[in-house]
């Protein structure tokens, strides 16, 4: 039985941990990285297939990319989740939080849901945001950094806890809802084969900006157009003035560099 | 987010004219476990920089239920006016309740830039009032700038530190920002500065308060393992090579006033360390006095959290460790045998200190 429509908004972003600087512009090499899910949304997927094996229902993985971004969905698809949906247009590029919001917002609208389950934020960007914003676009409650959630479905309504640096809240918040997800909710698990052979074969459907218009989508909130905030400029991080190294005997370096602090007051 | 430059200046009179309604650099005060957080002060540095570059009144915003004792302590670290909202749905924060209050305070108001701290509730927050105010948001600076066309520069590293945004946001205000905490070091308090409190009412309504909160439970930390207050830290990687050995470097972070241990996100993993005591991306962001960095090589990731320390002090044994790059003073040698001499160096010159000091009373004494 069908209880729960679930949707995990996901990205594709590049491996930060592969991302290299030019030694000598001090630049950020962008050709030749590998594009991975983001591993946040991991934790996403995991707890909406959580959700499903619970009560039953549909998990519905969306992107806004370009089309090799299908490649994230089929990761999800490989995991559990039941569909996928990409949407992919130049329009589309460019976008930030607010405008990635928007679009995904637009699509997600048409869909039945109860759960939009988001990642805690992409390892690229690292805002945050988009959950939030999403959440605002779609009119429904959001909570972030959820840790654990019980449902109480003839009620409609959640128990959420909320992980903080500081300690922790407990919600109660009515669903549809929004959530992003705290690692402390528990480790995701890992695609199985026969996961990866429905992946192989998974039709993924595709929405263009078009597409988005004729649901209701308004074009000039889209991409680059569509964002509040803009990049003029990226610059390698400031190098700190050279400093003093010494060398040779500890006794002595330990010394000068004692005699170094105290000039400044610092021991 | 975007890179063109055209997009970046405004020419259309009726825009300019809208955005000129907008005045003001903001500062959101937030209140957690009964205390202003300490980034809150740390914002107002931020917010009087920027409005000395634009000529403009820096106001604090302070939402919640009996939390109107906390608006003297911001006048006096730099608040030229207080705005005080204040409901009983807002007694503890939860997002509905809290984005629809502070979103009717910026339509009534209209102010041009508004920042907020980068902890998890303030992020969350400012984005969801963002997107009910339609504007932009730049998320995790570590620096604002003003620039000839008095748009606010938001600069953040991206990709772990790898390289630095500059963020505009030029056709929307407010123009909002959250900032890493301890990027900026809170004003010391100024008696003289008088409090002028405005009262706001929000009008909340049953739709804006779906969320309740039923429980908020708070840790204090131990002050040795408060990271962003600490005026010292002394921190320490792989080339520790075990857990016992961290006894060293509390033996040399005892002897500074407000300084705590800590140490990469190896160490962490490896269980040396618990995670709140890892510094860099995915730990955090600290800018002390003084930074000991020992038997850490440097990795990006860890230097992003570390970097804006005023002092860094490297101890490692490979000269070409990346860390000797950002540092102020280093020492290349073995840290076994160089941390046990700087403690007792540090020592024997305090001892010495307090000598002369003795000497000197006596001397005065003596006449």
């Amino acid at each position: 039985m069908v209880l729960l429509n679930i949707v995990v908004p996901v990205k594709q972003v590049p491996d930060v941990s592969e991302l290299r600087l030019d030694p000598v512009t001090h630049a950020l090499i962008r050709e030749g990285v590998p594009s991975i899910l983001n591993p946040y949304d991991r934790y996403a997927v995991e707890a909406a297939l959580r959700l499903k094996e619970k009560f039953g229902g549909i998990v519905t993985a969306v992107t806004m990319g370009p089309l090799q971004a299908k490649k994230a969905l089929q990761e999800c698809i490989a995991l559990g989740v039941d569909e996928g949906v990409i949407l992919s247009d130049r329009a589309f590029a460019a976008a930030d939080t607010w405008a990635t919001a928007y679009t995904l917002s637009v699509f997600i609208k048409t869909i039945p849901f109860d759960f939009v389950v988001c990642g805690l934020k992409a390892i690229d960007g690292e805002t945050a945001q988009v959950g939030p914003e999403l959440a605002e676009f779609l009119g429904i409650p959001h909570v972030t950094y959820v840790k654990g959630i019980q449902v109480d479905i003839t009620k409609k309504m959640t128990s959420v806890e909320r992980q903080l640096e500081n300690g922790y809240d407990v919600w109660e918040v009515p669903f549809p809802m929004l959530f992003t997800v705290a690692k402390e909710f528990g480790e995701p698990r890992m695609p199985t084969l026969s996961g990866y052979v429905r992946a192989k074969r998974a039709q993924i459907r595709t929405l263009t900006a078009q597409d988005l218009v004729k649901l209701g989508g308004d074009p000039k909130n889209f991409g680059l157009k569509g964002s509040p905030t803009f990049i003029p400029k990226v610059h390698p991080p400031p190098a700190r003035p050279p400093g003093v190294v010494f060398e040779g005997d500890a006794k002595d370096s330990v010394q000068k560099l004692v005699q170094a602090l105290a000039e400044r007051s610092l021991v | 987010m975007a890179t063109q430059s055209s997009f970046t200046t405004v020419t259309d009179p009726e825009t300019l004219r809208k955005l000129a309604e907008f005045k003001g650099v903001w500062v959101y005060a937030e209140v957690d476990d009964n205390r202003l957080t300490s980034v809150s002060a740390e914002l107002l540095s931020a917010a009087r920089y920027v409005a000395q570059k634009t000529g403009e009144e820096v106001s604090a915003v302070l939402l919640g239920y009996g939390v109107e004792r906390f608006a003297e302590e911001l006048a006096k670290r730099g608040a030229d006016r207080v705005y005080l909202v204040e409901h009983q749905a807002l007694q503890t924060f939860v997002s509905d309740a809290y984005t629809e209050a502070l979103s009717q305070l910026i339509v009534a108001k209209k102010p041009s830039v508004f920042l907020f701290g980068a902890n998890r509730n303030a992020r969350d927050l400012a984005s969801r009032v963002a997107g009910r105010v339609n504007t932009g948001l730049a998320a995790d600076c570590i620096q604002l700038e003003v620039n000839d066309k008095g748009q606010l520069e938001q600069i953040r590293p991206d990709f772990g530190g790898k390289e630095l945004s500059v963020v505009l946001t030029p056709r929307n205000r407010p123009q909002m920002t959250t900032i890493r905490p301890g990027s900026y070091r809170a004003p010391d308090p100024d008696d003289s500065r008088r409090l002028v409190l405005e009262r706001f009412q929000a009008k909340l309504a049953e739709q804006h308060m779906r969320i309740k909160a039923v429980k908020t439970v708070r840790q204090t930390l131990d002050p040795k393992e408060d990271l962003e207050r600490a005026r010292v830290i002394v921190s320490g990687g792989m080339g520790l090579r075990n857990r016992e050995n961290f006894g060293l470097l509390r033996q040399l972070a005892d002897l500074f006033d407000g300084s705590a241990v800590a140490g990469t996100r190896s160490v962490v993993e490896k269980g040396w360390l618990p995670s709140h005591l890892q510094v860099g991306q995915s730990g955090k962001t600290v800018s002390p006095k003084l930074y000991f960095a020992v038997g850490l090589s440097g990795a990006i990731q860890h230097l992003v959290g570390m970097q804006n320390s005023e002092v860094i002090v490297a101890i490692n044994i490979d000269r070409d460790a990346p860390i000797f790059q950002i540092s102020t003073y280093g020492i290349v040698g073995d840290l076994f045998e160089v941390v046990p001499l700087l403690t007792e160096e540090i020592r024997r010159l305090r001892s010495q200190m307090l000598t002369t000091k003795q000497e000197s009373k006596e001397s005065v004494a003596g006449h």
